[in-house]
C-alpha cells in the first residue's frame, strides 16, 4: 500500500514542477528571434547609412567605405538566411511575423547593394539615392521593432 | 624625444594589453551597447595591471628573473605546466587573431582581399620578431600606436555633453536594452583584457632584454605609469566614440571598420588615416607582443635560452618556437576563421591563467632572497592581495557567464 | 645575498635549487633544474651530488600522463636504449641566488641536445641567424 502512495506523490509532484518550469511558448521565442534579427539588420542598415553619408561628405575613403558596406551587406545576407532557416509554431501569429521580418530583412538586403554599388562608383546621384533607400528601410525596421516590443 | 623612448616598452606592452585586435572590436562594441557604463572596469583593471607589472618588473631589474621563470619555481612544475597550458592557449590564439588584425588593417586601406595579405602580414612580423633590434621594434610600434590618440580627439571633436558622459561613467548602471548578466559578461571580458597574462611576462621579459638592473628602478616605474594608463584612455576613447556615433541609432559594432567610422564622422579622411595607422601599428605591436611571450613563456618554463638580447643562432628552440607559431598563425587564419571571433575563446583560458599567473608574482615579490631590500612594501601587497581575490572572482564568473550569455549576445 | 660556494653551506634543495634557472659564466641560461640526483651520506644523510636536465627529469615530476608522455617522446628522440638525463655535477655549481650559477660554459656542460640540434638544422639555416643584436 505505501510504496504505492509515495509513487502517486511523486508523479504529482512531477506533474505540478513541470507546469511551473514550462519553457516559453513557441510564439514567445519565435517573436524573441524575430526582434533580434531586426535590431541586427538596423545595426547593418545603419552602419552603411553613416558610412554612404560620410562618402557623400568626403569625409571617407573609398576603400574603407566599400569594405564597410560590403561586411554589412554579407551579414545581412547572414541574418536572413538565419532567421528563415528557424521553423516558425504552428500559429497564423506566428507566419505573419515570418512574412513582415523576411520582406524587412530583404527590403534591408536591397538597400545595403544598392550602396554597395553606388560607394563603389560613385557618383553623389547615386549615393543619395542609395541613402533615402536606406533612410526608408531604416524607419520601417525602427517601427517594427517597435511593434515587437 | 629619448625621453619618450624611455617608456616605449610600457607603452607597447599596454597598447598589446589595452588596444590589441580583440579589445578594440569589443570596446567599440561596449561603447556601442552599454554607453560608458563600463569605465569603472577599465579603471580597475589599470590599476591591477599597474600593480602586478610594476611587482614583476620588479622582480626581472632585481633579480634578473622574468614572470614565467617565478611561476614554474613556486608553483612547482606540474601547477606550473598548467599554466603553461593555459596562458600558452591564450597568447597563442591572441598572436593568431593579431596577424588576422593587421591583414585587416591593411585591407580597410587598400581593398586588396584580407586572406591575400595574411600571409604577407605573418611573413612580415616573423621578420621583426627574428632580425628587428627589440629597442627599435618597441620605439616604432610603441609610439605609432599611439596614432590611436585620434579616437580622443574624435570624442572632442564631437562636442559632446561632458556632463552626461561623466554621469554614465561615474555612476554605472545597466542599460534598459541589456540584461545584468550580460553586462556582468563584458566586466569580466574587460577586467581580463586589461590584466591578460601575457602582459606581465612580455613587460618582464623585456626588462630583461633591456637589461634593467637596480638602477632602473624609476624608469621601470614610469613605463608602468606611462604605458598603463595610457592603454586605458584609448580603450576609453574608442568605447566614448561609440557612444556618440552608434548607440543613438542602434549600431552593434562587430568589424573592424565599424570601429574606425566615429572618427570618419567626426575628422574626415585625415582622421580616418590617422586611425589606420593606429589599427595596423597596435596589431602589428600586439602580435609582435603576443608572439614574444609564447616564446617567452615556453623557454622560461623549460629554461631555454630565450630573447632577442643574444644572436638568433644562440636562442635555438625560442626561434623555432616563434617560427613554429607564425607559421600555425597562418595556416589557421587560411581557414577563413574570423579572427575577432578567435580572441572571444581566449577568454575562457585567460580565465584560468589569471590567478596562476599573478600568485607567484606576489610571493616573489615579497622573498627576500629575490629581492633583497627591496620587497614589497605595505602598500602594494595590500592592493596585491585585493586584487589577486578579484582575479579570483573574475576567473570563477568568467565561464559561467559566457556560457548563460552566450559569449554576450 | 648569496655568492658563497655551495660546498659547506645548507640550502633547502627543494626552495633554492628546483625549477631554478641554470646560468653560465657569461650570463647565458643554460637549463633548469629539474630534478636532483642525491647520494646517501655514511652519517645517514642525503646530499644533492648533480643537477639534472632535460625531460627525462622533468617528466616524472610533471607527473600523471602528461608526464608519462614527456618522457617516452624524450627517449623516442634519445639514440640510446636507455638514456640518461642531462646532468651537471654539483661541484660545477659556484653560487646560487635567484638563479644556480655555474663554472663553466654552456657548451661545455653539454646538457642541451634540442638546443644543438635546432641551432644544426634549422636556426643556421636561416639568413641572420648570426646577426649581433647589438
Amino acid at each position: 500500500m505505501k510504496p504505492t502512495r509515495h509513487a502517486t506523490y511523486a508523479a504529482v509532484c512531477a506533474l505540478a514542477l513541470t507546469a511551473c518550469v514550462t519553457p516559453a511558448t513557441g510564439t514567445d521565442s519565435y517573436r524573441g528571434k524575430a526582434s533580434a534579427s531586426i535590431e541586427a539588420a538596423i545595426s547593418e542598415v545603419e552602419t552603411t547609412r553613416i558610412a554612404v553619408d560620410a562618402l557623400l561628405d568626403d569625409r571617407i575613403m573609398v576603400p574603407y567605405a566599400d569594405e564597410t558596406i560590403t561586411a554589412a551587406e554579407s551579414t545581412l545576407g547572414a541574418i536572413s538566411a538565419a532567421f528563415g532557416s528557424v521553423q516558425p509554431p504552428d500559429d497564423p501569429q506566428a507566419d505573419e511575423l515570418r512574412e513582415t521580418v523576411t520582406a524587412l530583412v530583404d527590403a534591408a538586403g536591397e538597400a545595403v547593394t544598392d550602396a554597395r554599388i553606388a560607394s563603389r562608383r560613385p557618383q553623389d546621384a547615386d549615393l543619395r539615392d542609395a541613402l533615402t533607400m536606406l533612410d526608408d528601410v531604416a524607419r520601417e525596421l525602427d517601427a517594427a521593432e517597435a511593434k515587437l516590443r | 624625444m629619448r625621453r619618450l623612448f624611455a617608456v616605449a616598452l610600457g607603452i607597447l606592452t599596454a597598447i598589446g594589453g589595452f588596444v590589441d585586435i580583440g579589445d578594440m572590436v569589443t570596446n567599440a562594441l561596449v561603447g556601442s551597447r552599454f554607453g560608458l557604463s563600463l569605465v569603472w572596469v577599465v579603471v580597475t583593471g589599470v590599476i591591477g595591471i599597474c600593480v602586478f607589472a610594476e611587482m614583476s618588473g620588479r622582480v626581472a631589474a632585481i633579480s634578473g628573473r622574468p614572470t614565467f621563470d617565478l611561476v614554474r619555481e613556486r608553483l612547482g612544475p606540474r601547477v606550473g605546466f598548467a599554466n603553461l597550458v593555459a596562458s600558452m592557449a591564450v597568447t597563442l590564439l591572441t598572436f593568431i587573431a593579431e596577424i588576422g588584425g593587421v591583414a585587416l588593417a591593411l585591407e580597410l586601406a587598400s581593398s586588396v582581399n584580407y586572406l591575400l595579405w595574411i600571409p604577407l602580414a605573418g611573413f612580415a612580423v616573423w621578420l621583426v620578431l627574428w632580425r628587428v633590434k627589440f629597442s627599435l621594434m618597441e620605439n616604432v610600434f610603441g609610439l605609432l600606436g599611439l596614432s590611436l590618440i585620434v579616437f580622443a580627439v574624435a570624442v572632442w571633436q564631437l562636442g559632446p555633453d561632458w556632463s552626461t558622459l561623466w554621469n554614465d561613467a561615474s555612476r554605472p548602471s545597466v542599460p534598459a536594452s541589456e540584461d545584468a548578466p550580460t553586462y556582468f559578461y563584458y566586466a569580466v571580458a574587460l577586467f581580463g583584457a586589461a590584466m591578460t597574462p601575457y602582459e606581465v611576462f612580455f613587460f618582464s621579459s623585456g626588462g630583461v632584454e633591456e637589461r634593467w638592473g637596480p638602477r632602473d628602478l624609476t624608469t621601470m616605474r614610469t613605463n608602468v605609469l606611462v604605458g598603463f594608463p595610457l592603454g586605458g584612455v584609448l580603450s576609453v576613447a574608442i568605447a566614448a566614440s561609440t557612444t556618440l556615433v552608434f548607440l543613438p541609432v542602434g549600431v552593434q559594432v562587430d568589424t573592424l571598420g565599424q570601429v574606425g567610422l566615429p572618427v570618419a564622422v567626426s575628422l574626415g579622411k585625415m582622421g580616418l588615416a590617422v586611425a589606420l595607422i593606429g589599427f595596423f601599428a597596435a596589431t602589428f605591436g600586439a602580435a609582435c607582443e603576443t608572439g614574444l611571450s609564447v616564446g617567452y613563456s615556453i623557454s622560461q618554463y623549460f629554461g631555454w635560452q630565450w630573447g632577442k638580447y643574444v644572436r638568433p643562432r644562440e636562442a635555438a628552440r625560442f626561434h623555432v618556437v616563434l617560427l613554429l607559431a607564425t607559421i600555425t598563425g597562418i595556416a589557421v587564419l587560411l581557414t577563413t576563421v574570423d579572427p575577432i571571433k578567435v580572441t572571444e575563446y581566449s577568454v575562457v583560458f585567460s580565465a584560468i591563467a589569471l590567478p596562476l599567473t599573478y600568485f607567484p608574482i606576489l610571493v616573489v615579490a615579497n622573498d627576500p632572497d629575490y629581492m633583497g631590500e627591496k620587497v614589497n612594501g605595505r602598500v602594494a601587497n595590500a592592493l596585491g592581495s585585493v586584487y589577486l581575490v578579484i582575479v579570483l572572482a573574475a576567473a570563477l564568473a568568467a565561464i559561467p557567464l559566457m556560457i548563460l550569455t552566450k559569449a554576450g549576445q | 645575498m648569496m655568492g658563497e660556494y655551495v660546498a659547506g653551506r645548507r640550502y633547502d634543495a627543494a626552495l633554492h635549487l628546483l625549477d631554478r634557472q641554470i646560468v653560465d659564466p657569461d650570463g647565458r641560461l643554460v637549463a633548469k633544474v629539474d630534478e636532483l640526483e642525491l647520494a646517501d651520506r655514511p652519517d645517514g644523510r642525503l646530499v644533492v651530488t648533480a643537477l639534472l636536465t632535460g625531460p627525462g627529469a622533468l617528466g616524472p615530476r610533471v607527473g600523471g600522463r602528461i608526464g608519462h608522455w614527456i618522457v617516452a617522446i624524450w627517449r623516442r628522440l634519445r639514440i640510446e636504449p636507455d638514456p640518461m638525463p642531462g646532468r651537471i655535477d654539483v661541484a660545477d655549481v659556484v653560487s646560487i641566488d635567484s638563479a644556480v650559477h655555474v663554472g663553466r660554459r654552456r657548451r661545455a656542460l653539454e646538457v642541451d641536445g634540442l638546443e644543438r640540434w635546432m641551432h644544426y638544422n634549422v636556426v643556421s639555416r636561416i639568413p641572420g641567424a648570426g646577426h649581433d643584436p647589438e
